[in-house]
């Protein structure tokens, strides 16, 4: 298994493989970051507008991850394998208080922590394994030998891995791997 | 290797062991009821739920000291059930320990800050594995309604992989405000008892339940047949977040690349009873080559359990697959799928090696696992 590209986003910067891509100065916080990456990226994607702040991050750290690569052709051949801490908590709470009036169904299908897998199959026509583990602290050495399973079965060629994790309290952390079947 | 089904558990309206339950949707005993007392939902609704006094009882039975969460509490029970049968023990390094559950204790979100630690998943998995002394960490997979099967899946390929000569797999979930709502909401609920296939279906039904499966790669002693885990596949359909594709493309991969070379002789389908869903799979199962295969959905008798739909309808039909029989769907009547699927209407006798379980979920999720009759 080899990795051809680390994408990393936290405190409002983009780094690949240890190198900052992009930094968000202003003073808006998350939002602000992701408004200002998806505008830099020059995206024309409208959904993007309707996500939770959990599939922001992981739709924007998998645009940066996969820029200029090419998945395998067959769609079902690519996995995705990903963990987080807070599953999908921050968007819970908004269902939550919109329950007190009419509780909104556009907010509802986020409250499920494999809804960014959803999201990126969705953007990357990615048709593979995808599955969604929940972790105290990111255990990236687990996810990679998991993600290693299947490669090495045969089944998937490639494989996006890592953590995508947004607190309830505002905290958030993407770190994807870029994963791919060592031809010997 | 092989990896074999050592034993289960289930805890539903339906009762509290796996001998329980079948007789009862044997017999034809839904778990659904219209529930107007509340606390869940202003209107009235119908759901499956587990008997509370049953479920302190059965606790205070088994570990009079612990402390948890109705959530906690019903994967507890559904552990030490699957257990005292099983010579599996959570304490032994080789022993993994895999919990499956899309909101674990989201009810207690009414009353807590959302900050608070309850409200995670790793939290409750801490608990329970804590107090049977787990010497591994306690996995957790959350992927919508296919949770459950593809924690099957994903612990078959670790016992393969040679990691472990065990796992355990748990999954549960409960009922609260907070899913009855969100699918209210959405608009996917029946007034009625669900009806799986059926030409009147018009939406689902909710339930909560836990059920757990002990797998080992050690051959089960004592016993003339048992059963394998044979393998599974998860696809997704890369369509929509929260409606099922309607080509059945993800489906039809996962139940391809699960099913190879061996002959399906029964159906375990996922069956929500929303006119999609049950199409889809409908679909799928067709472009599979399978529509001649007994299907059947037991939604019906337990209400969609999410976390816990594909361990539990797993262990009811292990069951079957064991008695040779297969378990009609309640509430179909007059075929209502676009495809000539053949949908179990009632019970009957026939003889069987192997069930093809599926699910499908939020999040374009889709899954098949099969099991295997084999002599030892």
């Amino acid at each position: 298994m080899k990795t051809l590209r680390k994408v990393h986003t936290a405190k409002e910067t983009v780094s690949v493989d240890g190198n900052v891509v992009f930094r968000y100065e202003g003073e808006d916080g998350f939002a602000g970051f992701a408004r200002a990456l998806y505008r830099d990226r020059a995206m024309a994607y409208p959904k993007f507008y309707k996500m939770s702040d959990m599939c922001k991050l992981g739709f924007l750290t998998a645009e940066v991850l996969l820029q200029d690569h090419k998945l395998p052709a067959d769609p079902g051949r690519t996995a995705i394998v990903l963990a987080c801490r807070s599953a999908s908590l921050q968007a819970d709470s908004l269902y939550q208080e919109s329950m007190a009036e009419i509780p909104s169904p556009a907010l509802f299908v986020y409250t499920l922590p494999n809804i960014v897998t959803g999201e990126l199959c969705i953007r990357h026509k990615i048709q593979g394994e995808e599955l969604m583990w929940i972790q105290e602290d990111y255990n990236e050495p687990f996810l990679r030998s998991y993600a290693d399973l299947l490669l090495q079965g045969g089944t998937v060629d490639c494989c996006l891995c890592g953590w995508i994790d947004f607190a309830p309290d505002g905290e958030y952390l993407a770190s994807l791997n870029l994963l791919e079947r060592e031809v010997l | 290797m092989a990896v074999y089904v050592e034993s289960g558990s289930i805890v539903s309206a339906l009762g509290f062991s796996v001998e329980e339950v079948f007789t009862r949707v044997w017999q034809g005993q839904s778990g659904l009821a219209c529930d107007v007392e509340g606390p869940y939902s202003a209107e009235p609704v119908m759901l499956s739920k587990v008997d509370a006094n049953r479920l302190e009882e059965a606790t205070e039975k088994v570990a009079p000291a612990f402390v948890g969460s109705r959530f906690e509490k019903m994967l507890l029970v559904a552990l030490q059930q699957a257990l005292q049968n099983s010579a599996v023990r959570l304490s032994d390094p080789a022993t993994l320990l895999i919990f499956s559950s899309t909101k674990g204790n989201i009810d207690l979100l009414d009353a807590s800050d959302p900050a608070s630690l309850e409200l995670n998943l790793w939290h409750s998995a801490r608990l329970v594995a804590n107090h049977f002394n787990a010497a591994n960490a306690p996995l957790i997979i959350s992927n919508a309604c296919i949770s459950g099967v593809a924690a099957m899946v994903a612990a078959q390929r670790m016992l393969l992989s040679g990691a472990y000569r065990h796992a355990v797999v748990v999954g549960a979930d409960v009922l609260s405000r907070f899913i009855v709502s969100g699918f209210q909401s959405f608009k996917s609920l029946s007034p009625e008892r669900c009806r799986p296939f059926d030409a009147r279906r018009d939406g689902l039904n909710l339930g909560e339940a836990a059920a757990a499966m002990v797998l080992s790669v050690d051959k089960p002693k004592g016993q003339k047949e048992g059963i394998c885990l044979l393998g599974g596949a998860m696809h997704n359909d890369a369509n929509h977040i929260s409606g099922p594709s309607r080509t059945g493309e993800g489906l039809l991969a996962a139940i391809r690349n699960t099913v190879g070379l061996e002959t399906v002789d029964f159906i375990s389908a996922h069956g929500t009873a929303t006119p999609y869903n049950d199409n889809m799979e409908a679909v799928a199962i067709s472009r599979a080559g399978l529509a001649h295969v007994p299907v059947n959905s037991l939604k019906s008798f337990f209400g969609h359990t999410l976390g816990a739909a594909g361990l539990i309808e797993s262990m009811v039909s292990l069951e079957a697959l064991k008695r040779n029989v297969v378990v009609g769907t309640l509430g179909y009547e007059q075929h209502g799928v676009s495809e000539a699927i053949n949908v179990a209407a009632v019970n009957f006798e026939r003889p069987l090696q192997t069930v093809l379980k599926l699910a499908s979920g939020f999040g374009g999720s889709n899954a098949a696992v099969l099991f295997k009759k084999e002599s030892l």
